[in-house]
């Protein structure tokens, strides 16, 4: 499992919000890390995907973890994404993705 | 408001970003402060007094803020960095984000500090830590004392 030390609420948003889009693929990676870097591209647009989904559920008043806007915890998301990635060896995946999306 | 301001896109706030030396930014969805949050009774994202715990070492009575180098409110002080945060934010509300930033030798308080992230991967992340024992009232006070010297850079046309 992909552990997130400094933030762990990170892996708690990408869980729910890859089980709330079907996205079996992320909940595969969130449970066994990620190897290839196929797999790291897709985690990062995940990301991305999911920062779509939280303004939707914004402006539909939709609670996620008793709040409906929780933007204010990307900054959190960037700092263990950014970091997991290069740890697994994937140092330009997340700042490609960036300009990408 | 000051061309120097005010942004229209990403590339207008890189232009503004590289004219500052040892700057230390924020990007806050406008309307929310620059360095409290919004109160959040749950979760490992609790908040006490618009800090949430997971920022800074609370004794275990949560009255007060333990010295910590490695734990505090996060900065940018890298281009790449803080363009991602502002997107990431921008993209996660439909809303403008603004930067705040105030330079990392400025006048703060005595009881706090700058400390460069030690993660040899995170250069250019910061944390504005506590160097002594404080109480949580004193840390809001300190945190508020900074937000008003912090300069905004305000995102004229949402930006993406």
């Amino acid at each position: 499992m992909i552990t997130f030390k400094r933030y762990p609420h990170v892996y708690e948003l990408i869980s729910h919000y890859a089980k709330s889009l079907k996205d079996n693929q992320i909940i595969n990676i969130l449970e066994k890390g990620v190897s290839t870097e196929d797999e790291a591209v897709k985690f990062a647009n995940f990301i991305w995907s999911m920062a779509d989904q939280m303004a939707i559920d914004c402006e539909n008043n939709v609670q996620v973890f008793g709040r409906t806007d929780n933007s204010d915890m990307m900054p959190d998301v960037d700092y263990e994404i950014s970091l997991y990635l290069s740890n697994q060896g994937f140092d330009d995946v997340w700042d490609k993705s960036c300009d990408e999306n | 408001m000051d061309e120097l301001n005010q942004f229209k896109s990403v590339d207008d706030l890189k232009k503004i970003i590289s004219h500052l030396e040892s700057f230390a930014a924020r990007p806050v969805t406008r309307g929310r402060h620059p360095t409290l949050y919004p109160e959040a009774p749950d979760g490992k994202y609790r908040t006490i007094q618009g800090i949430r715990i997971i920022d800074y070492k609370f004794s275990t009575d949560e009255k007060w803020i333990l010295p910590d180098n490695q734990k505090g409110l996060s900065f940018s002080s890298n281009w790449d960095e803080l363009k991602r945060v502002y997107r990431l934010i921008a993209r996660a509300k439909n809303s403008s984000v603004d930067v705040y930033w105030v330079l990392q030798g400025a006048d703060i308080p005595k009881d706090m500090a700058f400390v460069e992230d030690k993660d040899p991967k995170k250069k250019g992340h910061y944390f504005l830590t506590v160097t002594e024992s404080i109480t949580i009232y004193k840390l809001v006070q300190n945190l508020k004392w900074i937000a008003d010297r912090m300069t905004v850079i305000r995102n004229a046309e949402r930006a993406l």
